[in-house]
């Protein structure tokens, strides 16, 4: 790499610092270290609850769909944060599940889809 | 490994390496600083699980870094699924949390998301996190010479995208 190609590079770190950790950046993660049964105590269950109780289970050629009611779609991603329960245990599946996009040939499989229902308790 | 032991040990790892994942999660999945903190967390839960089974900290830390880098792939397909849901829906986009600097930060991030993966995950690896190439062939996969042709695109890319910071970079190094 040329000495010109360096100091592009270091004008874009100087120019483009990345945040540093948050405050409680250690304090969320011994959080999430303990697991979902302490994160949901944590950040209370309303989130969770809804999210829960907003899946369907659809039967469908590929195996059990999930289907989350658009509400609960709709209370998750106004969340804007992983801080919310919601977001944090449940977003994962739910955007898996509603993974229209298929992106480098990866669908869900149907044991992708079993594998969320026992997360889900479903 | 026993308990205060593994503990310990995590304590230190994280302390060793927290700064640089926040940092190149933000890189990978475009400035938004909450996601990115999501992406590190989760990368660390998975470095907490995998922790007995490692006997050197230094592929821990290539393993960690791999893991950070797939969770960051998966946090902007989640996005660019949201994005879709919301467009379905007519939701208003929830609110990104963009760098303050809206200007010269946006244009770099934006020429960044501009790049194919390979290229915006070796370029960030290297360039803008110092890892040597070594380093980022074993956290992406790849042989180091795959690594230095997508950091050499990415920067013919970036030089044309941001010309103006490029020629600022030459100006400074030209003797007065």
């Amino acid at each position: 790499m040329s000495l010109n190609d360096e100091r592009f590079a270091a004008r874009l770190r100087e120019a483009c610092p990345a945040p540093p950790p948050s405050a409680d950046f250690d304090g969320r993660l011994a959080r999430r270290r303990r697991g979902r049964p302490a994160l949901l105590a944590w950040a209370g269950g309303t989130a969770l609850a809804a999210a829960a109780a907003g899946f369907l289970l659809a039967p469908t050629a590929l195996g059990p769909l999930m289907v989350p009611q658009p509400e609960v779609v709709a209370s998750v991603t106004s969340a804007g944060s992983v801080e919310s329960v919601a977001s944090a245990a449940h977003s994962d599946e739910l955007y898996a599940v509603l993974d229209l996009e298929a992106e480098d040939g990866n669908d869900l499989l149907p044991e992708d889809y079993a594998e969320l229902a026992d997360s889900l308790d479903l | 490994m026993d308990t205060v032991t593994r503990e310990a040990a995590f304590q230190a790892f994280v302390a060793s390496h927290r700064a640089r994942a926040v940092s190149l999660a933000w890189r990978l999945v475009g400035g938004d600083a909450a996601a990115a903190e999501d992406v590190a967390q989760d990368a660390f839960v998975q470095a907490w699980r995998a922790l007995p089974g490692f006997r050197e900290e230094a592929a821990l830390s290539t393993w960690f870094f791999r893991i950070l880098v797939r969770e960051a792939h998966a946090a902007r397909r989640r996005g660019r699924l949201r994005s879709f849901w919301n467009e379905l829906t007519g939701q208003e986009p929830a609110e990104r949390r963009a760098p303050a600097d809206g200007g010269l930060q946006r244009r770099i991030l934006a020429a960044l998301e501009s790049l194919p993966r390979g290229q915006r995950e070796a370029f960030a690896l290297v360039h803008l996190e110092g890892f040597s190439v070594t380093e980022a062939a074993a956290v992406l996969g790849s042989a180091p010479g795959t690594i230095k042709s997508h950091v050499h695109r990415a920067l013919v890319h970036l030089r044309s995208e941001l010309a103006d910071l490029a020629e600022e970079g030459e100006a400074r190094n030209e003797p007065e």
